[in-house]
């Protein structure tokens, strides 16, 4: 035929049809790993870490460096260990990426990365956020991108009830000793609670982010305790003087309860605070078994039952929604639970409505507070092919100046001793800070109690669940102690 | 112009009809590979990890039927989440069921505002899951909420709902039937009430049936296909209930909401015991697969299909 027809034939679509997809294939490739860069220069140590203003007047200095904590120590890894060598120079910048938790404020993480590329032309810093939505979503991102072994050079981990502890045994980070001394970085900033609890057999695997000693702070409604000519509580309180205070905040029509006397958080972690002032904790020291029969725990589960359905003065489960503090801010509770941070974020929500104080929860049975170290920290990457660049960025994020930002704006406070002491924060916080400083100070302050098979969230889940009967009311405390026990037990049994 | 012809012998294998489905096979490439890739490819992966103990980071071991017998015999919340589950469905499909084909039974009168009645009924099934438990969370607030404040205006002590062991899957129970009610189980209602020829009214009308004949002889039979099938779907849909759960008591109080889906999704993303969690999903496959050919079969005893003859 001598017409030329401009309609696509079938088997030109057909080979159309294959160009596209083998196009799109290898579009859909992966891109080459942006570390393979060899690196510009030989690594420079880092920079020590940024001179910490003085503390204001204001601000209390603990008289001298808590001891380290006292836990077991944590059996062997297997964790390779890289040494920091130096590299060759070479033209191009070495590319650092940063994988960290997406917080309410993202821009506020990487606000300073430019001044770092300022300060250091030779390293690339790329920041790679990652949802934190609900708390296993930032997880589970991190075991995929280990997994497929895209995983960032710099790190941020929970050594709470986040599975760092877990990973660092299966050799998914790398100690951080040799880099910490070929640059000649100053571990004393740190508070050595902080760096004990992000420690595995003896070895240091990341350097603090935000840390905070645990839910041992009471906030109280001073209006309320004004009004009730109840004189503030002070450290020398006791449980028993708990119960009174709470009695007398209380406000009932008949049988209803008004006003509570206390809305408490009930979740694993704040009662093992209760119990470790009286000398116990939910699982044994080597955390191979449960210890929930022991007596500091029931006395902690039957003091708070009591205060609940005895006393009648505690907010039980069925009385709040997901957050007791709601209660505190809307003046149906004279006082709650909360972390350290809730001293900046209160104010916001309880505005002119009452002036608050701040008082740990007494000391118990041992004759000691309760705490307990929540962290994060900033790890690097096992398999990174710059660790020392890498360690260069890890110290900048976590040095005062982005400290400082983030404990203003976010409240997050990174375990720097020097920004718990500075001026900003003291004048910020006022008395009630004073208290905080005086928790971080603690020589009894210990890691989080973290099972010897690192599952910790099972763990905790298992708690929540089960002494949930308790604070609904379903079950007593004598009655529910067992199956608590044998929950537990089953949990620790599992393999790592 | 002449052109030198040079007979090429014809490759005989791609003959016509294989050319042809092969163009067919081309076409549809697209979704094969998304079932390949996306469903096929996982739900097979997901049953060999099942044999395995794997936690994402490391190679998977494998250990047999240990999982499936730790699920059985060792698991406390195996079981518990199973009864949960099935407690949950056992209430909310037959509610749903009932309600949507009422719903929709009213939308078939033919009455006057009838389309924007579908429109509002509609409304919450398009309410995100998200924004939708968070409405859920503050009706159900025991302090502040409006299901306790209309409580207590009528003298009744307020519930715990959300917080409460007793009233926890009731609350959720409830938030499914708002999604649900006027959802596509109602379209599908409606389309099922508009196929019934209009003779067998009629001819119902002039032997003297009454409204409620009429539904028991005519309307449910002849909606019987459309029942069979919202029933199969809700109860597929119930037993994997998940994320109101998960947005709301996440389980709590008391493992009073733990389901099934929960249960293995914290054996997935928190414990990361993925081989676990694998076995667990297989158990609720052959679960749902037993239960829908339990459906199938039992079927035959109450749904019609038009011009179907049976044995009598």
């Amino acid at each position: 035929m001598g017409t030329s027809s401009k309609r696509l034939s079938r088997r030109g679509f057909l080979e159309l049809s294959a160009l596209l997809g083998v196009t799109a294939v290898a579009a859909c490739a992966p891109a080459p790993p942006p570390t393979a860069t060899p690196a510009p220069k030989p690594a420079a140590p880092a920079p020590p870490p940024t001179a910490a203003p003085k503390p204001a007047a204001a601000a209390p200095t603990p008289a001298a460096a808590p001891p380290t904590p006292t836990a077991a120590p944590k059996p062997a890894v297997a964790a390779p260990t890289p040494t920091a060598v130096p590299k060759p120079a070479a033209k191009e910048a070495v590319t650092v990426r940063v994988t960290y938790r997406l917080t309410d404020k993202p821009e506020m993480y990487e606000r300073l990365f430019p001044r770092f590329a300022q300060e250091n032309p030779s390293i690339k810093l790329v920041g790679e956020p990652v949802s934190f939505g609900a708390y296993e979503e930032y997880f589970a991102k991190l075991a995929s991108l280990m997994a497929a072994d895209t995983l960032g050079d710099v790190v941020w981990v929970s050594a709470g009830s986040g599975p760092f502890l877990s990973q660092v045994a299966k050799g998914f980070f790398r100690p951080l000793e040799d880099l910490v001394s070929a640059a000649n970085y100053d571990l004393k900033v740190w508070y050595p609670s902080a760096l004990e609890a992000l420690k595995l057999g003896g070895k240091l695997y990341a350097l603090p982010s935000d840390m905070h000693p645990g839910a041992q702070f009471i906030y109280y409604n001073k209006k309320m305790f004004d009004a009730a000519s109840v004189k503030y509580p002070t450290s020398a309180w006791t449980y028993e003087d708990f119960v009174a205070v709470a009695g007398k905040l209380t406000k009932r029509s008949g049988d209803r309860v008004d006003v509570f006397g206390w809305a408490p958080w009930t979740t694993s972690w704040s009662q093992e605070i209760i119990a470790r002032s009286h000398g116990g904790s939910f699982i044994t020291a080597d955390g191979k078994k449960s210890a929930v029969k022991e007596a500091p725990v029931g006395t902690t589960l039957e003091w708070l039952y009591d205060l609940m359905h005895k006393h009648k003065v505690a907010t039980r489960k069925q009385d709040i929604a997901k957050d007791a503090n709601e209660m505190f801010y809307t003046e149906q509770a004279g006082m709650t639970t909360a972390l350290s941070g809730f001293i900046f974020s209160a104010p916001a929500r309880i505005g002119d409505k009452f002036k608050m104080g701040t008082v740990r929860l007494p000391k118990g049975k041992a004759g000691k507070f309760g705490g307990m170290v929540h962290i994060g920290g900033q790890a690097i990457y096992a398999k990174t092919k710059n660790p020392n660049e890498a360690f260069k960025a890890l110290a900048f994020i976590v040095g005062l100046e982005n400290a400082l930002i983030r404990a203003l704006e976010v409240g997050g406070t990174l375990a720097r001793r020097d920004l718990f002491e500075h001026a900003q924060l003291a004048e910020k916080g006022g008395d009630n800070w004073k208290v905080v400083l005086e928790a971080m100070a603690d020589p009894d302050l210990k890691p989080y109690f973290t099972p010897d098979n690192f599952r910790t969230s099972e763990m905790q889940s298992v708690i929540d669940q089960n002494t949930d009967a308790f604070w609904t009311g379903n079950q007593t405390v004598a009655k529910g102690l067992d199956a608590l026990d044998s929950a537990l037990n089953v949990v620790l049994a599992k393999p790592r | 112009m002449m052109s030198t012809a040079v007979s090429v012998p014809r490759r005989v294998w791609l003959t016509r009809s294989r050319r042809r489905a092969i163009v067919g096979y081309l076409w549809i490439m697209p979704w094969l590979v998304g079932l390949v890739a996306f469903k096929l490819g996982p739900t097979l992966a997901a049953f060999a990890l099942s044999f395995t103990r794997y936690d994402i980071i490391t190679t998977p071991i494998w250990i047999g039927l240990e999982n499936y017998v730790y699920a059985a015999t060792t698991d406390p919340l195996f079981w518990r989440s199973l009864r949960t589950t099935l407690y949950y469905v056992g209430v909310s499909v037959p509610l749903g069921i009932v309600a949507s084909l009422g719903l929709s039974l009213l939308l078939n009168m033919g009455k006057r505002g009838t389309a924007t009645y579908r429109t509002f009924f509609f409304l919450p099934n398009l309410t995100p899951v998200v924004a939708g438990a968070i409405l859920w969370l503050w009706i159900y607030h025991p302090q502040f909420g409006p299901l306790n404040y209309l409580l207590r205006l009528m003298g009744i002590p307020p519930i715990g709902w959300l917080g409460s062991v007793e009233w926890a899957v009731p609350s959720l129970i409830l938030v499914a039937f708002w999604y649900g009610i006027g959802g596509s189980r109602m379209v599908i209602f409606l389309a099922g009430l508009q196929a019934v020829p209009n003779e067998l009214y009629e001819a119902a009308e002039v032997d003297g049936a009454g409204r409620w004949a009429r539904f028991r002889y005519i309307i449910l039979p002849m909606i019987s296909p459309t029942m069979f099938f919202n029933l199969v779907l809700a109860i597929i849909v119930s037993l994997r209930v998940f994320e109101v759960a998960f947005l709301t008591t996440v389980g709590s109080p008391n493992y009073a909401t733990w389901f099934y889906m929960l249960h293995l999704y914290q054996a997935a993303f928190r414990d990361f015991d993925m081989g676990y969690a694998s076995a667990l999903a297989w158990i609720l496959f052959m679960i749902t697969l037993a239960l829908t050919y339990v459906q199938i079969k039992l079927s035959k005893r109450w749904v019609y299909y038009e011009g179907e003859e049976r044995e009598s």
